[in-house]
């Protein structure tokens, strides 16, 4: 025995001198050589770096199990465990390129991101920084390529589409009321404010299947997580008043915050808008975003949103002369969690309820012809594991519980003010589920080649309907700068509950189905970007109106069309230019055949020049063309002329001065229209001697941002 | 009795273990701040590259991951800096090096050197990308101010705040005046600031080179040489000292020559 042990003894420093020599080659996936890459055993300092033809060779001095890494910059880290028992082990590796992978983002026709992190498009300072675009998230959203120009408010018109089948997200929480002052075409601003958020993703068609019940777009934001330090500003522009801030309590625990006030009274006294305001617009916001690291495997987000909006305003209506008053009053309460399962797993779940109420009022002289309160309740959770090994997995599922409230009355006809006309009386209560699960998996082949495949099923408990959407995505990394893409794929969205009341709707009715034809190809360099894209969209089972049974699903339709988008920067030159060529078609609601519908935007052209002659400074134009919208001419066939091409010319400019130590302030200024163009938004009754005119002639904006 | 020696023995072992990895990574940061410090003297771009594959592997000792990554982006910053004629290898690395130092706060966010070194890794940005300029400019303001407020006294936060300055125009804050100020102040605060061991110490020499450039600037040619000299006096070795002094000896010798100069050959 002893001997033995002995004998064992003797072994040991035997082992512990010997050298192991590691030798190989490094490849990228199109099998050329790598320079200048690190391979090296994690925790020691053994290792070396390829030579140009990608080759490497050192001494291991250590023994045992060790990972062999291998990293360089723009690709994936290598890893691989060795045991160095002294004799020579050979390595090919084979790095695949980062962008593809691990930055989570996968090249998908149609999308832009915004947001630092991804750095694709814009940042909430660019948002701020477009001009004509108000700060508003929507806004400077619609200068992008694919979103049509129909009504001068925040709306989201997506390729043909019409502006509620854009989704809004917040954190993973459907966002449903996204818009201030709605309206039938949208709103006039979108509800968030974009300091309020990290970054947002926009699709204009062929989005994954974790996002469902949408037909057009999606815009996805991410909200503030731990402020990285202390920071109150304060703002005021004309009928505007702002505060916000972001305090790290500790190193793990931080609040951001901020309350926005608004009255549009001294924004249009000052630029004598001629509005028929009996009530200026006036909102306030409130903001309260709490962010703790909890662990360094997780991170949870805690998001209240309030926000409050008034207007008052005369229809112009030369018989009655009604006047409109509307309120909202919205709540956003959500938990987010994200949470790293693994090295290469991570759980995000979301809890969250939305509380809407708005309540409309129009009077005709003295008499009310509309009285009603809408109140819209949503409760909703999603799970989501997302998993990365040779390809890229999602899972999850998303539950929703929807309560709709309505109570007061409207005209029993359409288009009409007459006091005279019987109201409909409302007082009901609508509820229903969706329920959803979604799978979507990218794997990674060789010639950068990538493949998104996912499937989704819902369920909505109002109609008892099932919807199962198949989509694909297929990406080539052609060469370095340029990738071309094709997407595909099916998508649904089911009526709000009110729609499947037998008495004002109808029980049966199938959710709208569109399904996307998308091809894509980007050039990217440096900052700079190309993108044409060609699509195909085509609508069935929409909305149509049906004398006896109220509505049916028999409508249908199609979009088709190209969107360009050219952005660069050439030293202090930064410019963005969008164009979009649109044919929609639809047979829907109370049309008599297919015809253009009046978001049927021909041409689109956006072009935005930004200029910053030096750091602090910095002044941008926006030029802004939409051809005119269908409309029908009084008397004429249906949807058969246009309006005029509507265009504005917006100049903004900004100057950052510090006062004081820690302080930075920022004075902005901004005209919009500044050619003072009278653009025709419609005609009273297609009547062209009546010509509903644009609000805005030219209109000074200014104000100061001050960070104390 | 065995059992109790044999958890003694592996609990002693561990501990062995820990406080040597402590001492190796102390080591190594020591040997490789003075070798970066000869590579940046002699401007050598190869060995420079050498370094920061040493520092990446030392990253994953598990041990001051933070500092190791704030020396591995003062060595990217420095190869971009010395490599700026060279647009596409020095954006590069300033890319890298913004990246890195990102790591570095994310891990340890009250080491002011990082906050520091990440200012002045946004303003060379802007050189690249000036439509970056607003953005980087507030952030790099920011920055700059984070890191007064935790060491008051840190003659590179002076350094970084002038070099800064330097590029900024006079209405805007910023000016020759201004820098000159930041970087006598830094001089100062430089002159009482001993060996630091494994801490970043680096500016001594460069302090001075800057505020030569600034009277350069301002056209006081003589008393930027002095403080070339100067430069060189704190740092015998210090390249680029040596090469400015170089290149206006040259100058001047040009200047000296008769009037007919291009027919000597």
């Amino acid at each position: 025995m002893r001997k033995i042990t002995f004998g064992i003894l003797l072994l040991i420093p035997i082992v512990l001198l010997a050298e192991t020599i590691i030798e190989g080659k490094v490849i990228n996936e199109k099998g050329e050589a790598l320079e200048g890459v690190n391979v090296f055993l994690e925790g020691t300092l053994d290792g070396a770096s390829t030579d140009e033809n990608g080759e490497f060779e050192f001494i291991a001095e250590e023994t045992g199990k060790y990972n062999l890494l291998i990293r360089i910059m723009g690709y994936r880290e290598f890893k691989r465990d060795l045991s160095l028992l002294g004799a020579t082990i050979e390595i090919e590796a084979v790095l695949k390129e980062e962008m593809l992978t691990s930055r989570g983002i996968t090249v998908r026709a149609s999308s832009f991101t915004t947001g630092e992190e991804n750095g694709v498009t814009l940042t909430p300072l660019e948002v701020v920084m477009t001009p004509g675009a108000a700060a508003d998230i929507c806004w400077a959203i619609k200068s992008f390529p694919g979103v049509q120009q129909v009504e001068e408010g925040a709306g989201l018109f997506v390729r043909g589409g019409e502006v509620s089948e854009t989704k809004f997200i917040l954190d993973g929480a459907n966002v449903y009321h996204p818009y201030r002052y709605e309206s039938p075409t949208g709103g006039f601003f979108g509800t968030f404010a974009p300091f309020l958020l990290n970054g947002t993703f926009f699709s204009s068609g062929g989005f994954g299947a974790e996002y469902g019940n949408a037909l057009s777009g999606v815009l996805s934001m991410e909200s503030l997580s731990l402020p990285p330090e202390r920071t109150i500003s304060l703002g005021m522009g004309l009928g505007n008043l702002s505060a916000m801030g972001r305090i790290p309590l500790s190193n793990n625990f931080g609040i951001n915050f901020s309350g926005n006030h608004s009255n549009t009274k001294l924004l249009f006294d000052f630029n004598d808008v001629e509005g028929s305001f009996t009530e200026y617009p006036f909102s306030y916001d409130l903001n309260l975003n709490l962010a703790w690291r909890y662990s360094e495997k997780g991170l949870a987000k805690a998001f209240f949103f309030r926000e409050k909006d008034n207007v008052g305003v005369s229809l112009q209506d030369p018989v009655w002369g009604a006047n409109y008053h509307g309120t909202e009053l919205s709540n956003l309460y959500n938990l987010k969690i994200d949470h790293a399962v693994s090295d290469n797993s991570f759980l995000k779940f979301n809890v969250s309820r939305t509380d809407f109420e708005k309540q409309m009022e129009i009077i005709a002289g003295d008499e009310y012809v509309l009285d009603l309160i809408t109140t819209d309740e949503i409760n909703q959770t999603k799970v989501m594991l997302e998993k990365e090994t040779w390809m890229f997995l999602k899972v999850g599922g998303n539950l929703e519980q929807r309560k709709s409230y309505f109570s007061g009355f409207t005209p029993s006809e359409e288009d009409t003010f007459d006091p005279s006309v019987p109201s409909n009386y409302y007082d009901r209560e609508y509820r229903s589920y969706i329920g959803s699960i979604f799978m979507e998996e990218t794997s990674f082949f060789p010639y950068n080649l990538s493949l998104t495949s996912g499937i989704r099923f819902d369920r909505d408990s109002k109609s008892s309907k099932n919807t199962f959407d198949p989509r694909f995505s297929l990406a080539w990394k052609a060469a370095e700068e340029i990738t071309l893409s094709l997407a595909t794929g099916a998508f649904h969205q089911f009526y709000e509950p009110w729609r499947y009341d037998p008495d004002y709707g109808n029980p049966d009715l199938d959710p709208m189905e569109a399904r996307h034809y998308i091809v894509s190809g980007t050039w990217e360099n440096n900052g700079g970007m190309i993108r044409l894209e060609g699509y195909y969209k085509d609508y069935d089972k929409l909305l149509k109106e049906d004398d006896s049974l109220n509505y049916i699903s028999s409508g249908s339709g199609y979009a088709k069309g190209v969107d360009f988008f050219i952005k660069k920067s050439f030293e202090k030159l930064e410019g963005r230019v969008s164009y979009s060529y649109l044919v929609a078609r639809r047979n829907w609601e109370d049309y008599p055949y297919l015809a253009s519908p009046d978001f049927d935007i021909t041409h689109n052209l956006t072009a935005i020049l930004n200029v910053s002659p030096i750091p602090v400074f910095s002044v941008g134009a926006k030029y802004m063309y939409a051809t005119g919208k269908p409309f029908t001419p009084s008397g004429e066939e249906f949807f058969s002329d246009r309006l005029p091409s509507y265009w504005t010319l917006d100049l903004s400019a900004f100057y950052l001065h510090s006062f004081f130590s820690g302080n930075l302030t920022v004075f902005y200024f901004s005209v919009n229209n500044v050619t003072n163009r009278n653009n025709i938004l419609g005609y009273y009754n297609g009547d062209k001697n009546e010509p509903i005119r644009s609000y805005y002639n030219r209109l000074y904006y200014f104000g100061v941002s001050f960070q104390i | 009795m065995k059992k109790v020696l044999l958890v003694m023995f592996i609990v002693f072992v561990t501990i062995g273990i820990k406080a040597k990895e402590r001492a190796t990574v102390d080591k190594h940061i020591l040997a490789i701040k003075s070798e970066q410090r000869d590579a940046v003297d002699k401007g050598d771009l190869e060995k420079l590259k050498e370094i920061s594959s040493k520092l990446e592997r030392l990253s994953t000792f598990g041990d001051k991951e933070w500092l190791v990554n704030y020396y591995l982006a003062l060595n990217s910053y420095r190869i971009s800096t010395i490599a700026y004629d060279n647009k596409e290898m020095s954006e590069k690395y300033i890319e890298s090096a913004k990246e890195t130092i990102r790591k570095s706060i994310k891990d340890k966010d009250d080491f002011v050197e990082s906050h520091a070194l990440f200012s002045s890794i946004l303003g060379i940005e802007i050189g690249f990308k000036p439509h970056l300029g607003m953005i980087n400019g507030m952030q790099s303001g920011k920055e700059i101010e984070v890191a007064r407020k935790l060491a008051p006294e840190n003659p590179r936060v002076y350094l970084i705040d002038g070099i800064g300055k330097l590029y900024t125009p006079k209405m805007f804050g910023g000016g020759v005046d201004k820098a000159m100020e930041l970087f006598e102040k830094a001089a100062e605060l430089f002159e009482k600031e001993a060996d630091k061991g494994i801490y970043p110490d680096w500016g001594k020499d460069e302090v001075y080179v800057w505020l030569g450039n600034a009277y350069k600037e301002k056209k006081e040619d003589s008393t930027a040489t002095i403080l070339y000299k100067k430069a060189l006096q704190v740092n015998p070795d210090c390249g680029w000292a040596k090469d400015i002094l170089k290149k206006d000896s040259l100058k001047s010798t040009e200047k000296q020559l008769p009037d007919d100069s291009v027919n000597y050959k």
